[in-house]
């Protein structure tokens, strides 16, 4: 046994100091996007731009931008053109984009397939309806003359605001931190990999023989929180703002009593599996639908 | 659980420990080895928990009485009861709604529908694994090729044991319920080839067939869209994809029970340098093959009846083994064309033939005959293997049709892998086939030798398999649906 474990143990290590310097030499770990305390919301930090990396061996790269408000965009959303269309997109990492390059975002793809266009796109991975609501509130309302919200049962489950006047929760620099930045190999298991989001659904999830069979991605509508329900939160939106949404993710029942939006997949959506989100198609398809909504006259 | 998942990750260390800790108690290690098979399986969902042990408490009352019977009328009856609840379990789980289906056709023409009758039966993972080895059991205590156990628990964890219980290999009682009732001991040579075999195996599931799967997936979905080039890819990297998923997950299990101190059967032999389809079924899914052999092709006369009984046998040997991978003609028409394949050789006489290995004459490459012969099995095989991964018969006649179209001009859209992809791809089932052959001319070999070199070779599979896993990789083995 103690051959064993002695072997065992060597390995590991000689594993972790090749893969850390692997990981070094070819730039291979993702790293966690800075975040600063604008106006009281937790956003991404203005102007820095770089290379978002996910997967093995680089297996998705792609260029990324953050603006002077804090989105991930090429263009700043200070002002408004008065003579085009103007266009609001609100949503979670699906709108944020940093599965492609943030040239090739929703926004940039629907103002190619019309000139009179112009887009801004409000996406904050992790966000949830609370957050829509609060950045339609704070950005929206009464700018655009379109709204698009983008929403999945995922956004439709929570109501406590992620990153919407959560800018004092951004935590210090800490020692651990630190030298979690600085571990190519921590951050590659942690951001590539997504170790620490699977180790914690383990524990909270927990063995199959302990979940309810019957709760599978029900949703709740009595679930209250801080005493609001979704449909109190869906009325915060105008009747004018469209949710869209991808078939099979949502329950459409939500947003029946709404406008809505079912993005139309023409070319594959997703390739090769890149986690959940979309590649460049299932944007391509996403601008499509918006574009094709907004050119009929039915709506 | 699988057995490349988080949980695992964890599963795996604590039992290990557990287990070398009870070490000094054999009925203690083998209830924590029955605890841990049945937490395993209970992890996918513990309702089907009662079909393992209601099969292991009749097929252990049986083989009890067996030996205690002494008529042959009274043994034949306790036989027949174990077939038929096996087999019952079995047939009700997987097949129930696929005789509905294939009924309901007939049914609707003399105006009645049979859409009521079919049910909404979940599909127990492994069924077909572990009724096959429990079969195994009573077949060989009434043909008193071995003596039922009194061991209800050595019995209990044979049946369960978690590193094959999922996806084989098929293990016979013969071999495995001898290693649950003698005292183990950790090598460590032997423990050192368990790692390593687990490191393999996860190298052939993750770093191969998890990478190939996406292409596989996407050209099968959408395989009325792409040119010819593009299914004939998409069906040679479905034959690299199944081959390391499968052979992988055996890897996986030899290599965990090495470190239980067990010893499971080999269940692949580098089947894609076979020469002759008798010497792939000879390599392919060996426990399988050689159940099927022993239980099923021998009792109904095997080869000794004469030629055409014995063309007849091979076709039902066949088919049977394409019918136990799934309820679905495809898999029945996969069994046909073996069945086909293999029966000229077996009117020649020539299925036996192949037995040494492709370098028994020492050279470093295989003759020219061979390798012809070589690449033509696989051809053969790797067509095969459409009808296996369609969803339907007409899904793979397209499918063929789409192949011979000869068409090379792009779709209605752009190729949507790029060439880097496609470039690792290839690169990695080249790696894959260089790296079987040095195994076969035993340039190399996965067996360590407790060397420094061996801890290199080691971590450099760990960094291997954590540099490829692609993000959402498929964790789900293939012949989980078996």
């Amino acid at each position: 046994m103690k051959i064993f474990l002695y072997r065992f143990v060597s390995t590991l290590f000689l594993s972790a100091i090749i893969l850390e310097t692997v990981l070094r030499v070819f730039q291979l770990a993702g790293s966690t996007l800075p975040e600063v305390n604008h106006d009281g919301n937790r956003m991404l930090k203005p102007g820095i731009e770089g290379t978002w990396i996910k997967g093995g061996l680089g297996e998705v790269k792609s260029h990324y931008s953050i603006n002077s408000q804090g989105w991930n965009s090429i263009i700043d959303f200070d002002e408004i053109d008065p003579l085009k269309t103007s266009i609001a997109l609100i949503g979670d990492s699906y709108i944020q984009g940093l599965h492609v390059d943030v040239e090739n975002s929703i926004g940039r793809l629907l103002e190619s397939d019309s000139s009179d266009y112009f887009v801004h796109e409000y996406g904050r991975d992790g966000a949830n309806i609370a957050d829509f609501l609060m950045v339609y509130e704070a950005w929206v309302k009464g700018n655009y003359e379109y709204t698009f919200i983008l929403v999945s049962n995922r956004n439709l489950n929570e109501f406590q605001p992620s990153f919407m006047n959560q800018g004092l929760s951004i935590p210090s620099e800490s020692i651990l931190r630190r030298v979690y930045n600085d571990s190519y190999l921590i951050r590659y298991l942690n951001i590539n990999h997504g170790l620490l989001l699977k180790i914690n659904s383990l524990f909270r999830d927990g063995p199959v023989f302990l979940q309810n069979s019957d709760s599978d991605s029900c949703i709740d509508l009595e679930l209250v929180a801080g005493q609001v329900t979704i449909e109190e939160i869906f009325m915060g939106f105008d009747s004018t703002v469209v949710f869209v949404y991808q078939l099979g993710t949502v329950d459409t029942s939500l947003i029946e009593n709404h406008r809505h939006l079912k993005v139309n997949h023409q070319v594959f959506p997703i390739s090769y599996g890149f986690d959940g989100h979309w590649n460049l198609n299932g944007r391509i398809n996403c601008a499509n639908s918006i574009h094709t909504y907004i050119q009929s006259p039915m709506h | 659980m699988l057995f490349n998942s988080i949980e695992f990750g964890f599963f795996l260390p604590i039992i290990f420990m557990l287990y070398w800790f009870t070490n000094r108690d054999l009925k203690l290690q083998n209830s924590l080895l029955l605890l841990a098979s049945y937490f395993f399986y209970g992890w996918w969902d513990w309702r089907f928990l009662s079909l393992i042990i209601a099969s292991t408490l009749i097929d252990y009352s049986i083989g009890l009485g067996l030996r205690r019977f002494k008529s042959r009328r009274s043994k034949k009856m306790l036989l027949s009861t174990s077939i038929i609840v096996n087999i019952g379990l079995l047939g009700f789980f997987k097949y129930f709604n696929f005789f509905i289906d294939s009924f309901s056709g007939a049914f609707t023409f003399f105006g009645q529908s049979m859409d009521e009758f079919t049910l909404k039966i979940v599909l127990p993972v492994g069924i077909s694994f572990y009724t096959f080895q429990t079969l195994s059991y009573t077949i060989d205590v009434y043909k008193s090729k071995l003596e039922p156990t009194k061991d209800f628990l050595s019995f209990a964890a044979f049946v369960a044991f978690f590193p094959q219980l999922v996806a084989g290999p098929i293990e016979r009682a013969s071999n495995l319920l001898p290693q649950m009732q003698k005292k183990r001991r950790l090598k460590p040579l032997n423990a050192a080839e368990g790692v390593r075999l687990i490191l393999w195996g996860l190298f052939k599931k993750i770093v191969i067939a998890d990478n190939l799967a996406p292409a596989v997936n996407d050209i099968f979905t959408n395989y009325n869209l792409y040119t010819s080039e593009v299914l004939v890819l998409g069906v040679v990297f479905f034959a690299f994809q199944i081959y390391c998923d499968f052979s992988g997950y055996s890897d996986i299990a030899r290599g965990i029970a090495k470190l239980l101190g067990f010893e499971l059967m080999v269940n692949f032999n580098f089947p894609y340098f076979s020469r002759s389809i008798g010497e792939f079924w000879r390599k392919w899914h060996i426990s399988l093959s050689t159940w099927f052999r022993d239980y099923l092709y021998i009792p109904i006369g095997g080869s000794k009846v004469g030629k055409s009984k014995g063309i007849r046998n091979v076709f039902i040997i066949f088919l049977v083994s394409g019918f136990w991978h799934g309820a679905n003609w495809t898999f029945i028409i996969w069994g046909g064309i073996h069945a086909l394949l293999f029966v000229p050789s077996y009117i020649s006489g020539n299925n036996r033939k192949y037995l040494n290995s492709i370098t028994s004459n020492r050279l470093l490459l295989p003759k020219f005959g061979d390798f012809v012969r070589i690449l033509c099995v696989f051809i053969l095989v790797t067509f095969s293997w459409i009808f296996f991964r369609s969803e339907s018969v007409s899904m793979a006649i397209e499918y063929i049709h789409g192949i011979f179209q000869f068409s090379i001009s792009p779709g209605p859209y752009l190729n949507p892998y790029d060439n880097q992809l496609l470039v690792q791809e290839l690169l990695l089932v080249s790696f894959l086939v260089i790296i079987e052959y040095l195994l076969i001319t035993r340039t190399i070999s996965l067996t360590p030798k407790l060397k420094s070199i061996d801890l290199v070779i080691d971590a450099v599979l760990v960094v291997m398999i954590l540099l490829k896993t692609p993000v959402s990789n498929n964790l789900s083995f293939i012949y989980f649906q078996f």
